[in-house]
């Protein structure tokens, strides 16, 4: 490395040192490099069928693809002494083989660690997984950062330093595709297919009209996915996209998806669509429990603004006891119907009784924290189409909002004292 | 996923403009000469120019909560993709109840002063309860049966109707041309008739001697408006006037 950094002539025996060192610790590589070669034949003459064009120009990793090229290549020219390699293609090798030696370097320091981790932690070194060490991080290296992303952590290498692309051009330097000089070719290949598919089945259908015929009823099943989000499509097409770009990306997709004849290209579209999970799914129910007379009770913890409130909620008979009195504790009756909204919502006004303690902030705060408590313990006793009921009405959204704090010299959080001047 | 819809800009636009958007999204400004030049070409590389989407509130950006569970069925049924969708929290004014009207909990937000909320709603109450006495009054006072079946007795029903009466078609808004401002007729939005209709209400509400009560003199005004009578719905008719008066100036709208 060093030799070469100071311009030493470029020959075989240091190109094989090299290719030996970046090759050592490259994993498989997914595709061939021949396969950016297809993408000039494929993009021109376009087939139609469920292959999408892009299948030949799936986003590329560092790897030793490039490398074990390379050697191929090296080998042919085992006669000339002197190799002509391109200058790019020479930093890229170097980068390469910097790259893989540090995340070898890093990988033995993490296997390093977790051993050292089970052992101080008495467990199995052999069986020690990576739930275990988050875990042990998490209890040797307590935190209370409010962002989760600046509590201590230790992950594999791989996740934690971010895959980079393989090389995008030829010994001689010349890049394998026009869109390299985009800055985003992955990226733009996407939109690029998307288009060229939206055209094809433009004229797909000008074929069919001309013969008198309709587009067929048929629907891609799109129910319970979405478009991968932002940062999805960054990780995989290993390229930083902008907002500007991902809402381009968007309104490029959902135009395909707006055609009659989309349906020919759903492999392509589905490709960029996520699962989405539902949203009931992350709610935890509490757990009901039984008390001394065989009567099941749940309890919950909830709040608004400043005020906590416990609630448990019993089987019974439509009693409140709100801080050791009934509904009329509230003396207002907005803050009596909310405390009501959940059980009245469901029609179990006289299923269930409240027993409620509610502490600090103001009787609406109280009555807002009650009734989110009321409807958290509620989730243990409804079957999943009432969950979802619940949900639609707005009763296990927790409302975040809080008063934003006065800011000195100012009269209040964002006012400003009168003032003129002179 | 909701995003705003692209607005193609044409290649007259993009000249007029000088503004270009670039394939990387940022916006160069070059010259008309340039631009001349380069038309044919931006128009084929960025046709989609998209809005970046406004700064709201968090749970403006969550489906708003419905509260009638039939309701929420239908919609389930018609957009299986609600389920994915986050929901808003129910307000602390929201609920299910049979007393919750979103129009009325307008109207006495637009009454109250100094966000005492509690006299604003106990002046609606009474305000009502005036209502309801007065068309008592007017029940027993009908000899005649059909009669007796037409006096409409529910205070809500009958502010419903007296904003629905109230609501105005077109509005003037000043238009600068010239020099000279004309008051240009411009038809209204249903939300915005409905704010209209209710600042009218509640002003011809406090128009009144010392003495009486807002509670009383708003009861008379949306019973009139119930009526199709009163002040406020003179005060409609006066607009419409006005904009058929001035309708001549409706072009300035959209031309110089």
């Amino acid at each position: 490395m060093s030799e070469l950094a100071k311009g030493v002539r470029w020959t075989t025996s240091h190109l094989r040192l090299l290719l030996d060192q970046a090759t050592r610790y490259a994993g498989p590589s997914r595709t061939s490099w021949k396969g950016y070669r297809g993408v000039s034949s494929v993009s021109g003459s376009p087939r139609m069928s469920s292959n999408s064009p892009s299948d030949a120009n799936a986003p590329r990793k560092l790897s030793g693809a490039a490398v074990s090229e390379f050697v191929k290549n090296a080998h042919l020219n085992e006669a000339d002494p002197k190799v002509k390699v391109n200058r790019a293609m020479r930093s890229y090798l170097e980068r390469a083989q910097a790259h893989n030696m540090f995340m070898k370097q890093q990988q033995q320091d993490f296997e390093i660690c977790r051993r050292h981790l089970a052992n101080m932690m008495g467990e199995d070194v052999e069986t020690f997984s990576q739930e275990d060490i988050d875990d042990s991080i998490r209890y040797l290296l307590p935190s209370n950062l409010f962002s989760r992303r600046s509590r201590p952590l230790m992950k594999p290498p791989q996740e934690v330093f971010p895959q980079e692309k393989e090389a995008q051009f030829g010994i001689d330097g010349r890049p394998f595709r026009s869109l390299f000089y985009t800055g985003l070719p992955n990226y733009y290949q996407v939109l690029y297919d998307a288009a060229n598919w939206t055209r094809q089945l433009d004229d797909l259908e000008d074929e069919r009209v001309r013969k008198g015929k309709v587009p067929p009823e048929k629907q891609i099943d799109l129910t319970g996915t979405a478009w991968k989000s932002k940062d999805e499509m960054s990780k995989m097409l290993l390229e930083k996209i902008s907002d500007h770009d991902y809402r381009r990306f968007v309104l490029t997709m959902e135009r395909l998806l707006r055609h009659p004849y989309a349906y020919r290209v759903e492999e392509f579209i589905k490709k960029y669509r996520q699962v989405l999970i539902a949203e009931t799914k992350d709610l935890a129910p509490p757990v009901p429990k039984k008390d001394d007379s065989g009567k099941s009770y749940a309890e919950s913890h909830a709040t608004k603004k400043s005020c906590h409130a416990w609630v448990t909620l019993k089987q019974g008979t439509g009693k409140y006891d709100i801080n050791g009195q009934d509904l009329l504790f509230f003396p207002r009756v907005q803050d009596r119907t909310q405390v009501m909204f959940p059980l009245q919502f469901l029609n179990k006004l006289y299923d269930f009784d409240v027993i409620a303690r509610a502490e600090f902030g103001g009787n609406s705060s109280k009555a807002q924290a009650i009734r989110e408590g009321i409807s958290r313990c509620l989730t243990a006793f409804v079957t999943s189409e009432e969950l979802e009921l619940m949900r639609q009405a707005g009763l296990l959204t927790h409302d975040k909002r809080v008063k934003e704090r006065k800011k000195y010299a100012y009269t209040g959080a964002r006012s400003k004292p009168q003032w003129r001047k002179r | 996923m909701s995003f705003p819809t692209a607005s193609i800009v044409t290649s007259r636009g993009l000249c007029l403009a000088s503004l270009i958007c670039s394939s990387s999204g940022n916006s160069l400004l070059l010259s008309d000469a340039f631009c001349q030049h380069r038309t044919a070409f931006i128009r084929n590389i960025s046709r989609l120019r998209t809005r970046t989407p406004k700064k709201v509130y968090w749970f403006k950006r969550m489906a708003p909560p419905v509260f009638d569970a039939t309701e929420i069925q239908r919609k389930l049924e018609e957009t299986p993709e609600a389920r994915f969708m986050k929901v808003g929290p129910a307000r602390i004014h929201e609920s299910s109840s049979a007393f919750y009207d979103p129009l009325l909990n307008k109207f006495t937000n637009m009454i109250m002063f100094k966000g005492q909320k509690e006299l604003a709603e106990e002046n609606m109450r009474l305000a009502f309860e005036n209502i309801k006495k007065i068309q008592m009054e007017k029940y027993h006072a009908t000899t005649d049966v059909t009669a007796k079946m037409r006096v409409e007795l529910n205070p809500l029903k009958i502010f419903h109707q007296a904003v629905e009466n109230c609501k105005p078609v077109l509005a003037l808004t000043p238009i600068k041309r010239g020099g000279v401002t004309y008051q240009v007729p411009v038809s209204v939005r249903d939300k915005t008739a409905e704010w209209t209709a209710m600042k009218w209400l509640i002003l011809a509400g406090r128009e009144h001697e010392h003495q009486i009560h807002f509670r009383e003199t708003i009861a008379k005004e949306l019973i009139a408006a119930f009526q199709n009578e009163g002040r406020v719905i003179k005060r409609k008719y006066d607009l419409h006037k006005q904009c058929e008066a001035n309708k001549a100036y409706a072009h300035y709208r959209w031309s110089r």
